[in-house]
């Protein structure tokens, strides 16, 4: 009897924090500084790659066919509104064996954007993002204003209207 | 008995003051609740609910986490509330420091890799038991860096996820290490990194040392070099090399391995596979699993990228694996070609060639296309398929994978989808051919909340995902699962 006790509290305090965490699920968060590698191998932050109104970010991996499909209309969409104060960056999440074809795919599609390597994938992990790809909208504070997990051709439309209204 | 639900309840509390504090709380939560069973089972089918609720707690660099883990079935062997997780970590320009649970890779892995695969719950079939795949390691990690110079010290108990948390602590985590570990850059864009390494478990007690060279090269190259080698004992050692660079439209990679006694405990290491992580179903289920006991080879992977965005990939792996005289020689060759037709049609073809001696399978050829066909605005029809031939034990085997699936405006997916398998392993003796028919349905609530559905059954067997390679079990019945950060 205790032992289901025990367990039976675990799980509607489990719930609890959930009904709590959904009543806040309005509130915006806020991604903090952290650094990784680009290509070059450089230790980079995101306070320095950051746009003046708007970071987008895209968690990808090689092995990902709809990241890859995604990242040159990406590309396409980084090259339009870079001069409106947007930056763009795609975080790898391949791990040890895949991590040398970041560079290859990259630039086989000739992505201007910064590339960055987490080996073990902890920015992601650290915002709870499950799917490849996931792209995520920072505003200027790096509020976290818009998620898009998935990405299927049509998909770059949606983007760009969200862009384009956060931009305004 | 009432002290778990209070502590919650004060938590919730704190944790909803805080947020009016500018602090962060945020967490995420999968349900996963499953009415089924294995095919084969003669049991009738049994209710069985996995949870898993991440909660996170940020304060400027401070983060504290915790994950709690649930499983119940009507076997109570199985089940279990387990608080899996919980780490405290400080993070700055120049410091990382981690207390409790959490994940690090030293170098490509050779000598120590943890990771998660997302979205991932793993049943052995031993234990019946199901808990999220992941390797983690519980420990401590300081780390000081700067722009040149980065300098590691960790200790830990490294995971062993194939025993589930129906276990102790000391069960699961048998392997323990120490490790100091230190990159250096030089002229500009070069690192060199070196790694002391200790391991035990139970009473074996070994050292090891690491050393790699990575940076740039003329001619739009970079390479990056790693060899380990056991100090305790010298025939235990890894030694991974790549180079990979562009040159107009084709960029390449070379990979070369090899790897001799150098599985450390139950896993704690894991070095680079050297072969292409395929994402299609028969590819990903027929994937070599690299065996660092006694293992070399190469890997080769090229891809060029026409100007209407059409993209040429071939790949060629080798592996070589030596037990006593005898050598097993994993070949691959690979080709994927993705292009579109007009605006309405894109598609994926992919051709592969393999001969895979560890398996038996002889002259192992798959095929198969992908294609996503714009209908309207909104709507996308997405066919489907692919086979595979090969013979085992002079039987001709062959598989199949058949599915058509709706999108629509990325909010909801909907898929009917057949596999076929001829294989003697999963056929009965009154069958020529065995069926997995299934339906998939992914509706995407909002950008927080996802359920995906399925009902069917699901052909279990080898899956590789993110490099690391696992089982799936088989399964017939209907599965829900919901995903949803807040």
């Amino acid at each position: 009897m205790d032992q289901c006790f025990k367990h039976a509290s675990i799980i509607y305090g489990v719930i609890l924090l959930l009904i709590i965490g959904i009543c806040q699920a309005g509130m915006t968060q806020q991604v903090s500084d952290f650094s990784l590698e680009n290509t070059d191998n450089e230790l980079v932050s995101l306070g320095e790659l950051k746009g003046d109104k708007l970071t987008v970010i895209d968690f990808w991996a090689t092995w990902c066919k709809p990241c890859t499909k995604a990242m040159p209309k990406l590309n396409q969409l980084y090259i339009d509104y870079k001069d409106q104060g947007l930056n763009m960056i795609g975080i790898s999440c391949d791990g040890p064996r895949s991590i040398s074809k970041v560079n290859m795919v990259s630039q086989s599609m000739r992505i201007k954007y910064p590339i960055l390597k987490d080996i073990d994938c902890e920015v992601m992990n650290a915002y709870q993002f499950e799917a490849f790809p996931t792209l995520i909208i920072l505003d200027a504070d790096q509020n976290i204003v818009y998620v898009h997990e998935g990405f299927v051709s049509g998909d770059e439309q949606k983007i760009e209207e969200e862009i384009v209204a956060f931009l305004k | 008995m009432r002290q778990s639900l209070f502590l919650s309840l004060f938590l919730s509390i704190s944790i909803s003051y805080s947020l009016s504090l500018n602090a962060q709380f945020r967490g995420s939560n999968l349900l996963e609740v499953q009415l089924g069973k294995l095919p084969d089972e003669t049991a009738d089918p049994f209710p069985s609910l996995y949870d898993r609720t991440i909660l996170n707690y940020q304060y400027g660099p401070f983060r504290a986490s915790t994950t709690i883990e649930q499983y119940y079935t009507q076997y109570n062997d199985r089940n279990y509330t387990a608080l899996s997780q919980a780490s405290l970590q400080f993070n700055n320009k120049h410091w990382d420091i981690k207390l409790g649970n959490f994940y690090e890779t030293l170098g490509r892995g050779t000598l120590l890799r943890s990771f998660e695969i997302n979205g991932a719950i793993l049943e052995d079939l031993g234990f019946r038991s199901r808990s999220y795949f992941h390797r983690d390691i519980l420990g401590a990690a300081a780390k000081y860096r700067t722009k040149k110079l980065s300098i590691q010290a960790m200790r830990g108990n490294v995971l062993n996820n194939l025993i589930p948390p129906t276990f102790s602590r000391e069960d699961r985590r048998t392997d323990t290490f120490n490790s100091l570990s230190a990159d250096y850059k030089f002229f500009k864009k070069h690192t060199v990194g070196i790694v002391l390494f200790n391991f035990t478990k139970d009473r074996d007690d070994r050292n090891f040392a690491s050393t790699s060279f990575n940076g740039p090269l003329p001619g739009n190259l970079n390479y990056y070099v790693e060899y380990s080698q056991g100090i305790t004992e010298s025939d235990q050692f890894a030694i991974y090399a790549t180079i990979n660079g562009f040159w107009g439209r084709l960029s390449y990679s070379l990979e070369y391995k090899n790897y001799q006694n150098i599985i450390l405990g139950s896993g704690v290491n894991e070095p680079p596979q050297a072969l292409k992580q395929q994402t299609y179903r028969t590819l990903n289920r027929s994937t070599h699993v690299s065996n660092p006991l006694a293992e070399d080879g190469y890997q080769v992977d090229l891809f060029y990228s026409f100007s209407n965005g059409s993209v040429l990939n071939f790949n060629h792996a080798l592996a070589r694996n030596r037990f006593g005289r005898n050598d097993f020689i994993f070949r691959q060759f690979f080709t994927e070609w993705s292009s579109q037709i007009g605006k309405v049609v894109e598609y994926k073809a992919f051709l592969d060639y393999s001969i895979d001696p560890l398996k038996g399978e002889d002259n192992r050829i798959s095929a198969g296309l992908y294609t996503d066909i714009k209908l309207n605005q909104k709507l996308r029809l997405l066919p489907e398929i692919e086979h595979q031939l090969f013979s085992r034990a002079n039987n001709d085997v062959s598989n199949a994978y058949y599915s058509i699936g709706l999108n629509y405006d990325s909010q909801i997916n909907l898929s009917i989808q057949l596999e076929t398998t001829t294989d003697p392993f999963l056929v009965n003796d009154n069958q020529s051919k065995r069926y997995y028919p299934g339906i998939n349905m992914r509706f995407k609530l909002n950008q927080k909340n996802t359920i995906l559905v399925f009902g069917g059954e699901r052909r279990g067997g080898p899956a590789c995902s993110a490099g690391v390679c696992y089982e799936i079990l088989d399964f017939k019945g209907i599965e829900c699962r919901w995903t949803a950060r807040f």
